[in-house]
């Protein structure tokens, strides 16, 4: 996705902008190029899921080739999504991020509107949004062949309907300056932060906010990893920021030697791009948040949908999911940071998505006892 | 107590000059009217006195104090001048009373509270507006936001009064009583006065002396009288309304002396009334005094017969267009004939002019 | 021909204007005013009017009941009470002090002859177009105690073990907050304090009073009502600020109501709609009461006769004081534009938000290669042209129908278009969501461009008000009235004349809205699924998924677009002035008609 040394182009590119922009009323959304053939090489699939896909695919292109999804993590995952549209030509993902309110607040409006936008739904939260009547069940053939995982662990990725199912986990660990601090002294388990010795040397996002640092200190919780007394050893330990990108931007600055529950993809894309940054998982009991993926009730291109949610669980979507640094379900799938696989991951033993849900307010409420001292 | 006096007076804006080495003096309790079409500077040099401007050279004096001297780079602020001013918007705050807007020169000068509360009401009620002290100024009509500012600029006087077009906003028949009741206020308080006008008539009703300023320059200075009826020079004529002027081409000697030869053949014999015409001056009449020739009847003026061009009805008099010569006309106005009188004028008809000497004004 | 005749033109009626003038001509027309109310209602009042009634409701969708549970929750709750004293404290703060360095530029822009006070506009314009979340980040990153450029800088000099200077911390939040509200209050004001009328502050001045006396006397007094109304919009407009509280604010243990609503929104139990009705209730109280505090203070003054008849000449001198007043400036500047302009562009260039080396324009090239950010950028500038065009136009029918008439509907039109001040983003977006949801014509459009503008314009409307409000003041109604004399209809009238004359008072109206809407983020983000993201959503999108690099090269981009429009915007309004100045002839209108009348009663 990223193109270096285009500087010479840039001009050439602007003046296209410009173009584009004004052209902008006359031209509508361009029309899918037409079909192509499948290269089912490169899909590296059995020929009987390669003639459910070809169909699927078919259907697709006669749906308009167009995809649209909702949820939060697109940018992230827009390497997975261009491997599709190559793979699958013709096909064009439409991304709408929303979290939260105005997630919920879009889908109601396009049930009662009866304009429905998006096609798939993608988010941890998914689970409210099934709640709340938006899912189709559907049960991708592909996800029934993932390998390296057992049934049992395989039926905790979805619901008994099928109205979800997930193909990723986000991995939440410890990131690390590596100009402040030797990723060898750090310690491998949550409960030494608590440690009155790292104290000023811990960054963490607000956990009395929504965002990502509520969402794994709650899990840390929830699965008895650590207690009430460790969140007060945390909370005096460490400098909190309202806002999950400034407190990667400290790490990676240099303010901070180390950032507690950071997300695995984000640090080793900073890596990637030169930063003096480190992500290291836990000896034991890893935060893994499920991104559980959804087709959603009336959605205006189903066969479309239906043939991504089945790329996602074949080969190609799995590695492709790995490559941009989260974790998928497949044993096959390597990793390019040297992360275990899904089944060597030691994931914290965490309750039922919907006790954690049902927890939220007293969680949060504890949350913002031990961390809200100063108010 | 004093007057003032402007001592080569000058204001540059950039390149354009305003006022050109202006010398002026106001005798102590005078009033006296700058007199100009816009942009003649007479604003300018009110503004200089008042301290709103600083002058490029000169210095100005009221009383015994120097309050600007540009060569000896002296300059008192306006706060520090006590002048009384009256707008033109009248300037009165909207966010306070009439009392308050009367009461502030008071106050920052530092009067106590009782005086400031008896020299307020004597002010109001001196304009008349005593009953309207707690308004605000949007609550009163025009004539009485006048009264108001007059009575600020009044507590606010030391010893002078500016007034930077008082009265033109103000409907014509309130101007006329406004216009009298500034002159009885002014022979009340006897301050120096300093009045900007454009209204020549505005002028002639209320000052002692009258001073005609046009591109930055004085044209005039004279009593009312005398700059309407023996205006200086051409400008001033054409300003003060002299309808006909015309220049002097020769002088011939004739027997009955010399005689200056006119625009238009217009023969003007130089006596006493008309000493000093000579060509580079003209001569200038107002046209209700010129009349109508019985022809035959010999009298000490000019004598001229032309073709009536142009009749028009004016209320009280007829206006003429007479055509003297080729390209020249005589204005001529006339009591309109009364229903009895058998003798009308018409359009196309020739008839004999008479302008009596006394009357015609020489102008450079 | 009378040489006194020659500048006699206008009639003096034309320019003495006073209310009973204004009100008796008017009566005829003064129907249009109720028609104009209701609109104003509907428009501006019925996405609160969801919003209060959302806080009763268990959810604002189908299927909802009444309860007071929300509403009970949050009123009892100990930290709604504690956000709401520290935002009430730190705005009062924030908006005091950046008022007074407001009035100071804008005096130093328009009444002195301080050097560089040329500069000054433009660099509001800069401070107004940076986004809120990058100026924090910005100010994060300058500020910070143990890397920022700032303390770098100052411990060059001096010894301190620590930096000085932190930006995360009571002072530094409300410091920067301050610098960045200064840009658009100026813009405000301006208009005002170039209309007043000159000769108020010279009666003082004359009356005995000092420049310093007569500045705080009469000039200041006098423009009461815009500074007022400017306070009161500043005021709000921090109210529902988010992006800084929640960068600068929560690392020092600050946190405001908006990070309150934010939370109940987006609650790892899912949206609590009710509970950030409730909470958002507080801020609509918080704002009537201060609408209703200004009209309480203005009595019975009445300032419309404050207006641009005196001539402009006549700025202070500073004398030596003029370098102090051009250090200012240049301070000002430094702090408020150049600083955090230049750490967004560094940021743009870096490979990743802080990195030391490395820089090139990938960034730039990975932007000007997405197809959709480039649709984005296109989209955002219709969206934000159109959006902004209709909030001016808006703006300008309803004031303009405010000012025929007192009464009921003016009280109406004046009330109804501040409510939407009151509303953080999303909880407007979220009104106007509802309210279209809940009428059965109006479904259809949720979604569709037509929602997003109708929300954008909304949001928008009250400080688009005050820019189309200055300028109906300076436009005398008899204008208006000599055209209906001349045989036009009234709209032709208001049109041709009205908004003629205004016209570049509109234009910078319009230009600010254009601003303010290309960078809003929380109302596309809820409301544009059909039409694609607008050029925030994907500076949002990219920023939550912490390539703050790119977002940040994005905005770069956003800012030379909105300076490029700026620059467009001069244009024309340059060329209407001159077109004006060429049509209204000589602007000192003296009047002298009486002089004929004079004559004939001679």
């Amino acid at each position: 996705m990223r193109t270096h040394g285009k500087r010479a182009s840039l001009l050439s590119r602007l003046g296209c902008a410009v173009v584009a922009a004004a052209a902008l009323a006359a031209c509508g959304s361009d029309r899918p190029a037409g079909g192509g053939q499948l290269d089912r090489a490169a899909l590296g699939v059995t020929d009987a899921t390669f003639a459910d896909l070809k169909k699927l695919y078919r259907a697709a292109l006669d749906e308009g080739g167009e995809l649209v999804f909702y949820g939060t993590n697109h940018e992230v995952l827009a390497p997975v999504y261009e491997k599709f549209e190559k793979n699958f030509p013709g096909i064009k993902i439409e991304t709408h991020q929303q979290t939260g309110a105005q997630q919920m607040a879009s889908l109601q409006a396009d049930r009662a509107s009866g304009n429905h936008v998006a096609d798939i739904l993608q988010s941890p939260n998914a689970l409210r949004y099934v709640n709340a009547g938006f899912a189709q069940p559907y049960e991708p053939p592909t996800f029934r062949d993932v390998k390296g995982i057992d049934g049992k662990v395989r039926d905790g990725l979805h619901d008994r309907q099928f109205r979800y199912s997930t193909p990723l986990f986000a991995l939440f660990g410890i990131g690390v300056n590596t100009e402040l601090i030797n990723p060898a002294e750090v310690p491998r388990n949550w409960q030494d932060f608590a440690d009155g010795k790292w104290a000023g040397k811990v960054l963490l996002h607000d956990p009395t906010v929504p965002g990502g640092g509520q969402g794994i200190l709650t899990r840390l919780l929830l699965s008895n990893t650590v207690d009430e007394a460790w969140l007060a050893g945390i909370a005096h330990n460490s400098t909190l920021k309202g806002d999950y990108a400034t407190a990667v931007q400290s790490l990676v600055r240099g303010e901070y030697p180390i950032l507690l529950a950071a997300a695995g993809a984000d640090l080793e894309r900073s890596a990637g791009q030169g930063a003096p940054v480190k992500f290291l998982l836990m000896d034991k009991d890893n935060i893994g948040l499920a991104d559980k993926w959804m087709l959603l009730d009336g959605a205006p291109h189903p066969q479309t949908a239906k043939l991504f949610l089945n790329y996602l669980y074949i080969d190609l979507g799995q590695q492709a999911i790995a490559d941009i640094g989260n974790l998928p379900i497949s044993g096959n799938a390597r990793s390019p940071h040297n992360w275990p696989t899904f089944t060597d991951a030691k994931l914290a033993d965490l309750p039922p998505e919907a006790e954690i849900t049902a927890q939220n307010d007293r969680v949060v409420a504890i949350l913002t006892r031990i961390f809200r001292r100063g108010s | 107590m004093g007057g003032i006096v402007l001592n080569g007076l000058e204001k540059a804006f950039g390149s354009t000059t305003a006022i050109h080495q202006l010398d002026l003096t106001i005798v102590d309790g005078g009033l006296i009217t700058l007199l100009g079409p816009s942009g003649c500077g007479k604003t300018t040099t009110l503004r200089c006195v008042a301290g709103l401007e600083t002058p490029t050279a000169g210095s100005i004096q009221i009383g015994d104090t120097t309050v600007v001297d540009v060569a000896a780079k002296k300059v008192v602020p306006p706060h520090k001048r006590k002048v009384g001013m009256v707008f033109q918007s009248y300037a009165l705050w909207p966010h306070m009373t009439t009392a308050s807007n009367v009461a502030y020169p008071l106050k920052r000068r530092r009067m106590p509270r009782e005086q400031i509360k008896q020299q307020v009401t004597d002010a109001l009620k001196a304009v008349g507006m005593e009953a309207y002290g707690d308004r605000y100024a949007h609550e009163l009509s025009g004539g009485q936001q006048q009264r108001a500012a007059l009575a600020r600029g009044l507590v606010s006087a030391g010893d002078v009064m500016l007034f930077d077009e008082p009265l033109s906003n103000l409907d014509a028949r309130l101007r006329m009583s406004m216009r009298s009741e500034i002159r009885r206020l002014h022979d009340k308080f006897r301050h120096t006065a300093i009045y900007v006008t454009h209204d020549q008539h505005e002028a002639l009703a209320i000052s002692d002396q009258i001073v005609i300023m046009n591109g930055g320059r004085i044209e005039q200075i004279g009593l009312p009288r005398e700059v309407y009826d023996r205006p200086a020079n051409r400008f001033v004529a054409d300003f003060v309304g002299f309808e006909n002027l015309f220049d002097c081409l020769a002088v011939e000697s004739t027997e009955s002396g010399p005689v200056a030869i006119c625009a238009g053949g217009l023969r003007v014999p130089v006596q006493e009334a008309t000493e000093g015409l000579e060509p580079g001056c003209a001569v200038a009449f107002r046209a209700r005094l010129v009349k109508r020739a019985r022809p035959g009847e010999p009298r000490a003026g000019v004598s001229v017969r032309g073709r009536v061009v142009e009749a028009m009805y004016a209320g009280e008099a007829l206006r003429f267009l007479v055509e003297i010569a080729e390209g020249e006309h005589v204005t001529v106005d006339v009591p309109v004939a009364r229903y009895s009188d058998s003798t009308t004028t018409n359009v196309g008809e020739n008839i004999d002019l008479f302008v009596p000497l006394p009357d015609i004004v020489v102008v450079r | 021909m009378n040489a006194q005749q020659v500048d006699s033109f206008v009639a003096p009626g034309a320019i003495s204007a006073t209310s009973s003038r204004r009100k008796r001509s008017l009566d005829p027309f003064g129907k249009i005013q109720w028609p104009v109310a209701i609109c104003g209602v509907l428009l501006f009042v019925s996405p609160v009017i969801m919003i209060v009634v959302g806080a009763f409701r268990t959810t604002p969708f189908t299927g909802g009941r009444w309860t007071l549970d929300a509403m009970a929750e949050v009123f009892t709750n100990p930290a709604t009470y504690r956000a709401s004293w520290e935002t009430a404290s730190i705005a009062v703060v924030t908006v005091l002090i950046s008022m007074v360095i407001a009035i100071f530029f804008v005096t130093l822009s328009t009444r002195t002859n301080s050097p560089l006070r040329g500069l000054i506009p433009a660099m509001m314009a800069f401070v107004v177009a940076m986004p809120p979340l990058f100026y924090g980040i910005s100010w994060g990153l300058l500020g910070n105690q143990t890397s920022g450029l700032l303390n770098e800088f100052i411990t060059v000099f001096w010894a301190f073990d620590s930096g000085p200077v932190n930006a995360e911390s009571w002072w530094g939040l409300v410091a920067v907050s301050a610098l960045r509200s200064v840009g658009f209050q100026y813009f405000l004001l301006l208009g005002a304090f170039m209309a007043m009328d000159r000769s108020l502050e010279e009666a003082a001045r004359l009356s005995g009073a000092s420049p310093v006396r007569a500045f705080f006397t009469v000039q200041l007094p006098v423009l009461f009502p815009a500074i007022g109304g400017v306070t009161i919009l500043s005021l709000i407009v921090f109210l529902e600020s988010f992006d800084i509280p929640a960068i600068l604010g929560i690392p020092a243990g600050i946190y405001v109501l908006p990070t309150e609503v934010f939370n109940y929104l987006n609650s790892g139990a899912g949206p609590e709609y009710a509970r950030a009705s409730a909470l958002s209730l507080i801020l609509i109280t918080i704002m009537l009461l201060l609408v209703y505090l200004q009209y309480r203070m203005m009595g019975r003054r009445s300032f419309v006769t404050v207006s641009g008849k005196g001539d402009n000449h006549g700025t202070w001198d500073l004398g030596r004081w003029r370098w102090p007043a051009a250090l200012a400036i240049v301070l000002y500047a430094l702090f408020a534009a150049v600083l955090p302009v230049t750490q967004l562009v560094v940021g743009s260039l870096a490979p990743f938000m802080g990195a030391s080396s490395g820089f090139s324009f990938d960034n730039f090239a990975e932007v000007l290669e997405n197809e959709k950010i480039m649709y984005a950028f296109g989209l955002t500038a219709i969206v934000a042209a159109v959006g902004a065009a209709i909030a001016v136009l808006v703006s300008f029918v309803m004031l303009w129908a405010a000012k025929l008439r007192r009464g009921v509907p003016r009280t109406l039109i004046g009330t109804a278009q501040w409510l939407p001040a009151a509303l953080p983003g999303i909880v407007l977006g979220l009104g106007v969501l509802w309210f279209f949801l809940l009428l059965p014509p109006l479904r259809g459009l949720v979604g569709t461009p037509f929602s997003l503008v109708f929300a954008m314009v909304i949001s928008v409307i009250p400080l688009a008000g005050r820019a189309v409000e200055g300028a109906i003041a300076q436009v005398p109604m008899s204008l208006e009235e000599a055209s209906w004399a001349s045989g036009a209809n009234k709209f032709t009238a208001l049109t041709g004349i009205t908004a003629r004359i205004m016209s570049p008072s509109l234009i910078n109206g319009w230009l600010l809205s254009f601003v303010v809407l290309s960078g809003t983020l929380a109302i596309p983000l809820l409301l544009s699924s059909t039409t694609g993201g607008l050029l925030s959503v994907h500076v949002y999108k990219a920023y939550t998924a912490g390539r703050v690099e790119l977002a940040a090269a994005i905005f770069v981009l956003l800012m030379i677009e909105i300076l490029l429009v700026t620059a467009l915007a001069v244009i024309v309004r340059v060329l209407l002035q001159r077109k004006r100045a060429t049509y209204l002839g000589r602007p000192q209108v003296r009047g002298q008609e009486g002089n004929l009348n004079d004559e004939n009663t001679r």
